[in-house]
């Protein structure tokens, strides 16, 4: 090779391309921080999981935020927040189906519609995909205005990659679109707030040893923010520790969790939201159209908070979205299954009054097959066919 | 368009390709174009004005050739021309705002009567981005022709002087003579100056990036509300608005020319570790080294420069000072701000008179001992200028003045702001910020004496521009702030 293109190829910014090339490769290994434990871009371990529905190719898929996750969950508490296999409605499909009806559950903590749009653009980037996805809203899904901006989600940068490239053009906003392409190629981008919080870990144990005034606010032992010198720091609070620390706090301190998600809805539901409303319908009538195109039967349920915790939700505004719902309903985008203010959940099926326990879960499980067998039976021949519907 | 933006990283090296693609001859032409995209980006209906004022500045050039009779009406009409321009965009408020204060001070406007501009006097005008820069070159071009420069008769490459994209914006201010000489010899790619160019454009979105945007969290905290922070806190703001302001600037700089760089082009120098002068009158040949040129060779020596009595001298340096404190902001804490680099010159040259009689004096100023003495004096001397230049205004400056020169109540209200996690998480950081900075400071002469760069393998320069594109990915604020220079 001449020694111009060699010298060329060896230059300060080629070298330099090379060099973040092997950085980007070491990062779609795997998820580093999560191992040691750093709050990342894929704390819920979306990504996996649509890789597992990929090759997996469920029939029945459900999307949504911790609310949904629940139905992971076992009798000990486990895969509460974590967890792919909702197995107890699994075995109620295979009941009322007669066959072996495989389901994955893409919930995320805190999810946005946006997110669910993401997240089921990059479950149907596949030759095969869910015939029936089931989406657990609730209204703080509409409109926590902190989370209106799709990037300041917990998964919209995670599943950017598995989303194919046109997605970009259902964005919502200019700045999501760019986000959306620069995490959906480059992994360096994506993956930066995982390296923030790690510095910002460092930073504040190194702050620590000067004599400030207090130690930075830690989740202690009373699963309250305290500023401790032990216990986690914000940035090192991820679902798989919230998990154990939930079922620990459920069995010892139940009234603090309550507390805790009361105090939390409280907060969301008397703050004033601009944006998020706007966004979020964007992205339900996208993940409407998505779901028509692929074939796919979308079933939204209304999900039941605890009795004590939904007085905290304001009458007016709730009802107002449930007639959002019911209008979706008749306009033939979906099937709705309204669960709100339902009898049947008691505070006593509730964790926290806003996650059911296991009790509670299975009571959701019921009532969402109870529902589809005696109102929206197509759904499960759906299921049963393992075949795409055209329309509802 | 920002340096630190997205779209100048796709910007520059897409101008740097198609600039080594085509024909030495259509250069200047692709750089006019690439100029005036890059102008529009911020607003397209300012690019009429940098055409507009390019069109007739070149226009008075060539009327001043040395055979036209009217050759100094000529320059007379084109200073007033460029500089009220200048001061419609960027002075008017500030000239409508100082009059309502003299007549409410004289009580014209009525007793009890707010000293604000009443609607119908302010003026809606946007300060064109650069505008004080292009026109400070305008300004040189004009001059030197009429001395006796030979005027530039391709429009295209005048124009290209003017709108030069990467110091179009902040500068530095470039002098036509060396910028369109090299414009007119062919320029030949060498894959070094692209290497250098290429680092320079990472270190400066690194100090811009990393340093400078994380130094004004905690400075805004602090200024925001200096009557919460203790004396402590006070210096420390003021000392981190100091490498703010330089970390901001030298970044924005080093972009500059480090993307001519990558076009084969130079462009001059305008910081030389500043901090390290030991007398303002040398801090100023290091800091904005081009605007301290213009304002010497256009201002100062206008007025006689040094070739005058004592009281005249110390008053063209007030004026110039004074003149360019109000380049810097339309505002009078701006202008207070020049007046105190004057004062601080005065300072200066009335103690070289002192030292040059005393013996042994003078011996001891030639000494390291007092060389470091006097660095630290002449830093801490432009550190509280610059509270005149960050300030809201005069009042809030003197008032944090005073209580920064209390050095013996360094914290009257108990723990410093900056030790508390309470306030932005970079607050505790920033002594060891600033502290590693002065050891860059005094390393970074060393290292540029020693070619320490130029010596470093390939590899090691890759690995280390990598980790600053990685360190800035994960350490830039949500939103891309402004460079501090940006709309001046």
């Amino acid at each position: 090779m001449p020694n111009k293109a060699i010298r060329a190829l060896t230059c300060v910014p080629v070298l330099t391309l090379l060099v973040l090339l092997l950085v980007e490769l070491w990062l779609r290994q795997g998820n580093p921080m999560d191992a040691i434990g750093i709050r990342n871009v894929d704390s819920w371990d979306i990504v996996s999981r649509i890789n597992v529905s990929r090759k997996v190719c469920p029939q029945l898929a459900l999307i949504g935020s911790s609310l949904m996750l629940v139905l992971n969950q076992d009798e000990h508490g486990s895969h509460f927040y974590t967890g792919d296999n909702p197995s107890y409605l699994g075995s109620l499909l295979r009941q009322v189906t007669g066959k072996e009806i495989k389901c994955i559950n893409l919930s995320t903590g805190l999810q946005m519609v946006s997110e669910a749009y993401m997240v089921t653009e990059a479950a149907c980037n596949n030759p095969c995909y869910p015939k029936v996805i089931i989406y657990g809203v609730s209204m703080r899904d509409f409109i926590q205005d902190a989370l209106a901006a799709e990037w300041h989600t917990d998964s919209f940068n995670s599943v950017a990659p598995l989303v194919p490239v046109l997605a970009r053009e259902n964005v919502f906003s200019r700045q999501g679109a760019d986000e959306f392409l620069a995490s959906h190629f480059f992994y360096i981008y994506r993956n930066r707030t995982d390296f923030k919080n790690f510095f910002s870990v460092l930073a504040k144990n190194l702050i620590e040893i000067m004599p400030v005034d207090f130690y930075f606010p830690r989740l202690g032992p009373d699963h309250k923010w305290h500023q401790l010198k032990e216990g986690f720091l914000f940035e090192q609070w991820i679902p798989r520790k919230q998990e154990k620390f939930a079922e620990q706090m459920y069995h010892a301190h139940p009234e603090v969790l309550r507390d805790y998600y009361k105090t939390f809805q409280t907060m969301i539901y008397h703050k004033q939201y601009k944006q998020a409303p706007e966004v979020s319908n964007h992205y339900l009538l996208k993940l409407v159209q998505l779901c028509r195109r692929k074939g796919i039967v979308l079933v939204l349920v209304n999900m039941p908070l605890s009795p004590d915790t939904s007085k905290v939700v304001p009458a007016t505004q709730m009802n107002g979205f449930r007639q959002f719902l019911s209008a979706s309903e008749k306009a033939g985008n979906f099937y709705l299954i309204d669960l709100w203010g339902d009898a049947a959940f008691q505070d006593s099926d509730y964790k926290d009054g806003v996650h059911l326990n296991f009790s509670g879960a299975k009571k959701l499980a019921d009532k969402i097959v109870n529902h589809l067998q005696v109102r929206y039976p197509a759904v499960l021949d759906v299921l049963k066919s393992g075949e795409q519907k055209d329309a509802l | 368009m920002l340096f630190n933006s997205f779209s100048y990283l796709v910007f520059l090296p897409i101008v740097v390709l198609l600039y080594w693609l085509v024909a030495n001859k259509y250069r200047p032409l692709l750089l006019l174009i690439a100029s005036y995209i890059f102008y529009s980006a911020w607003n397209p209906i300012y690019l009429i004005l940098i055409v507009g004022m390019t069109l007739v500045n070149w226009i008075f050039g060539l009327l001043m050739a040395p055979a036209v009779r009217l050759r100094k009406p000529v320059l007379v009409a084109a200073i007033i021309f460029n500089l009220a321009i200048l001061c419609y965009y960027k002075y008017v408020n500030f000239i409508l705002n100082s009059i309502a204060d003299c007549l409410n001070l004289l009580q014209f406007s009525g007793p009890g009567a707010a000293s604000h501009l009443p609607d119908d006097w302010r003026v809606n005008v946007i300060l064109p981005l650069g505008i004080s820069f292009f026109t400070f070159e305008f300004l040189h071009y004009l001059i030197e022709v009429f001395k006796g420069g030979q005027a530039v008769k391709n429009p295209v490459k005048f124009a290209v002087f003017a709108a030069f994209f990467p110091t179009q914006i902040a500068g530095p201010i470039k002098r036509y003579q060396d910028f369109i000489h090299q414009l007119e010899q062919p320029s030949v790619f060498q894959i070094a100056l692209l290497e250098k160019g290429f680092v320079m454009v990472l270190h400066g979105l690194a100090k811009k990036v990393l340093l400078a945007d994380n130094l004004a969290i905690y400075v805004n905290h602090i200024y925001g509300a200096p009557g919460a922070a203790t004396n402590l806190d006070l210096w420390l703001a003021t000392y981190a608005f100091a490498f703010q302001v330089y970390c901001d600037f030298s970044g924005y700089t080093d972009v500059a020319i480090g993307s001519a760089l990558m076009l084969g082009l130079n462009v001059p120098p305008n910081f030389n570790v500043p901090y390290m002068a030991s007398n303002i009158r040398e801090l100023w040949h290091r800091q904005h080294i081009s605007l301290s040129n213009w304002f010497r060779d256009y201002v100062y020596f206008s007025l006689g420069g040094s070739r005058c009595s004592r009281g005249r001298i110390y008053l063209n340096l007030l004026i110039t000072t004074a003149l360019a404190g109000l380049w810097h902001g339309a505002a009078w804490h701006h202008v207070m701000w020049g007046l105190f680099q004057g004062l601080s010159l005065i300072v200066n040259r009335e103690w070289m008179r002192f030292y040059e009689k005393i013996r042994w004096l003078k011996k001891f100023v030639q000494t390291k001992l007092w060389t470091v003495v006097a660095i630290f004096i002449t830093f801490h001397a432009f550190c509280l200028s610059y509270v005149f230049f960050r300030a809201d205004n005069n009042a809030i400056a003197l008032h944090i003045l005073g209580r920064m020169l209390r050095l013996w109540y360094a914290a009257p209200h108990g723990r410093p702001l900056f030790l508390s996690t309470q306030g932005p998480l970079v607050a505790p950081l920033v002594p060891l910020i600033i502290a590693a900075l002065v050891i860059a400071q005094i390393l970074s002469e060393y290292l540029r004496r020693n070619s320490f760069w130029a010596k470093t393998p390939r590899l090691l320069q890759a690995i280390y521009c990598a980790f600053l594109i990685f360190m800035m990915l994960t350490l830039m604020p949500d939103e891309a702030h402004r460079f501090i220079y940006f709309q001046f």
